[in-house]
């Protein structure tokens, strides 16, 4: 199956609250999770994607527009791709789990990156509080681990 | 509520999504692979789950795999009555007393580096050389390797490190003992294989244990290097020896050419960095202009990778003076590196007991010690590279 841009068609896309977005296949496709159903012809109008929001789905699909763009040039995504995760934290989280979802490789391996480069360095106890998580340590053990990194909080 | 400086993260609008990637192990590992080692081990106290995902085997593999062909050395180990340990990167620094022995199980017996190999040190006890360390500087954990008897120690005459991430998470230790009573002088290699703990010779095609004759004191079975899964050992002669860890072949390379008069003690360094292989010999010692040589990838011969005048670090620090009495300046030679961006490709020297940095490139020079209480023994210089990993020692 061809899906060049020249026979690209419209694909709808509706999201977890119910708003529906027309894309072009060939943009759509960047998700690999979309490119299964089209490819195996289960491409139902509109596509269901219970697990995205509308405005998630929105700033996912300006990405994949932007990469299946192929006149961009690698510098310019790079330069693109930078501006594009300068966004609000919990956007980001929204994003993640979106591109998890979807299958999209590069945009998981760029929203990664940017929370990896948010949190390093970091106190444990400010990563628990970004994560929500319990610590379920005692202070024994705690103490133990902190003791054996000890060069890593200097 | 964050302090200043800090980029602002809060969850609190967004609890569940960030809540969620947490509970994603797949996700969160996603994430882990991105991070630095030094927050990798912060973050080992953050939970249990975050724990086991950052100490598991699987994990560190997959770390070594993604960041480990671009590793350069962070710094220096100097190993003098302690540890010290000198970041390429502060200016100027005294460097941190690398408190080594205190991690180390039985520190009555004294604790000494032998090897530096992609990470992991090859160690000893001192006083009893019955025991031998396998350690990861950087989570601060060992493995230790007891010798199968007193005779076997006895007749050692040189312990290697064979340790290749992107090969093996596994490493081997390579022992050469003196075979008594036999002349020429004879050597038998064992091999010690940290996958199944286990210490067993190489057979050769007859089966028999894996023997080769060598004239004394030729080899430098001391300052052994591993490189393209073989250990290497220089020598004085025109050839050295190199021993390959997975064909279990011990093969011969040329060292090179001598000038007319020949000096024994020629090599002033040899070591790898990233992929190279590099030679410094000398014919006259402390000699301000010298190459550095790498061997070819075939191995049949070697190439000048960089033409060193030190003259430019005596103009920068001129500080640095000459011996009265001979007139030179002595320095030693510590390591190579290779960096990624060749034209940060450096040469580390020790002199007047300061440890300077030399920009292969370019020339210029930086200061990485003002006062290292440095030595060299033997053509042993007691510095070893530190390169940060994740891998598994046992």
């Amino acid at each position: 199956m061809s899906l060049s841009p020249s026979t690209s068609k419209m694909l709808s896309l509706k999201s977890s609250d119910g708003k529906v977005l027309e894309v072009e296949e060939h943009v759509a496709v960047l998700c690999e999770t979309i490119k299964s159903l089209v490819e195996d012809g289960c491409a139902d109008s509109p596509i269901p994607l219970a697990n995205v929001d509308g405005a998630t789905l929105g700033n996912v699909m300006e990405w994949c527009k932007k990469h299946a763009d192929q006149k961009a040039s690698a510098d310019d995504l790079e330069d693109w791709d930078a501006e594009f995760v300068e966004r609000d934290q919990g956007e980001l989280y929204h994003l993640i789990m979106a591109a998890n979802y979807l299958n999209i490789k590069g945009l998981l391996d760029l929203i990664c990156q940017k929370v990896a480069d948010m949190i390093k360095g970091k106190h444990p106890e400010k990563i628990r509080e970004i994560f929500n998580i319990e610590n379920d340590f005692t202070p024994e053990q705690q103490e133990q681990i902190r003791k054996d990194n000890s060069w890593a909080f200097e | 509520m964050t302090s200043s400086g800090e980029s602002s993260i809060d969850s609190a609008e967004h609890p569940l999504a960030a809540g969620a990637i947490a509970g994603n192990e797949d996700l969160l590992m996603e994430i882990l692979l991105r991070l630095p080692i030094k927050s990798l081990l912060r973050f080992e106290s953050v939970s249990k789950t975050w724990y086991s995902l950052i100490t598991d085997h699987h994990f560190a593999q997959g770390y070594t795999r993604r960041h480990n062909p671009n590793t350069e050395p962070s710094g220096l180990l100097l190993m003098m009555a302690g540890f010290l340990f000198l970041p390429f990167n502060d200016d100027g620094d005294q460097g941190h007393q690398a408190m080594l022995e205190s991690w180390y199980p039985d520190n009555d017996q004294g604790f000494m580096i032998l090897q530096s190999c992609n990470g992991l040190l090859l160690c000893s006890s001192t006083y009893f050389w019955k025991t031998y360390y396998v350690c990861n500087p950087t989570t601060r954990r060992f493995s230790t390797i007891c010798l199968p008897s007193s005779e076997f120690w006895a007749s050692l005459v040189s312990v290697s490190l064979a340790f290749d991430p992107l090969e093996s998470p596994h490493y081997k230790l390579v022992f050469v003992r003196k075979v008594e009573k036999r002349t020429p002088l004879t050597y038998q290699i064992d091999i010690y294989y940290s996958e199944t703990r286990s210490m067993r010779p190489p057979a050769s095609g007859s089966g028999d244990p894996l023997t080769f004759a060598a004239p004394q004191g030729r080899i430098r079975f001391s300052c052994p290097v591993y490189h393209s899964g073989a250990i290497h050992w220089c020598s004085e002669d025109e050839t050295c020896l190199y021993f390959d860890t997975c064909t279990l072949h011990l093969k011969t390379m040329p060292m090179p050419p001598f000038p007319v008069a020949r000096n024994s003690d020629r090599v002033k360094y040899f070591g790898v960095s990233r992929g190279h292989l590099h030679l410094i010999t000398m014919d006259n010692h402390y000699d301000m202009e010298f190459d550095i040589l790498e061997l070819k990838a075939d191995y049949s011969g070697w190439f000048v990778a960089y033409r060193v005048n030190l003259d430019a670090v005596v103009i920068n620090f001129p500080e640095i003076t000459h011996n009265l009495v001979t007139e030179h300046l002595i320095y030693h030679i510590l390591c190579v590196v290779r960096a990624v961006k060749e034209e940060e490709s450096t040469m580390v020297i020790g002199v007047s007991g300061r440890i300077i940095s030399f920009n292969l490139k370019n020339s210029t020079s930086k200061m990485i010690c003002v006062s290292a209480p440095f030595y060299e023994v033997h053509g042993v210089k007691f510095a070893y590279q530190y390169i940060e990993t994740l891998a598994h020692v046992s």
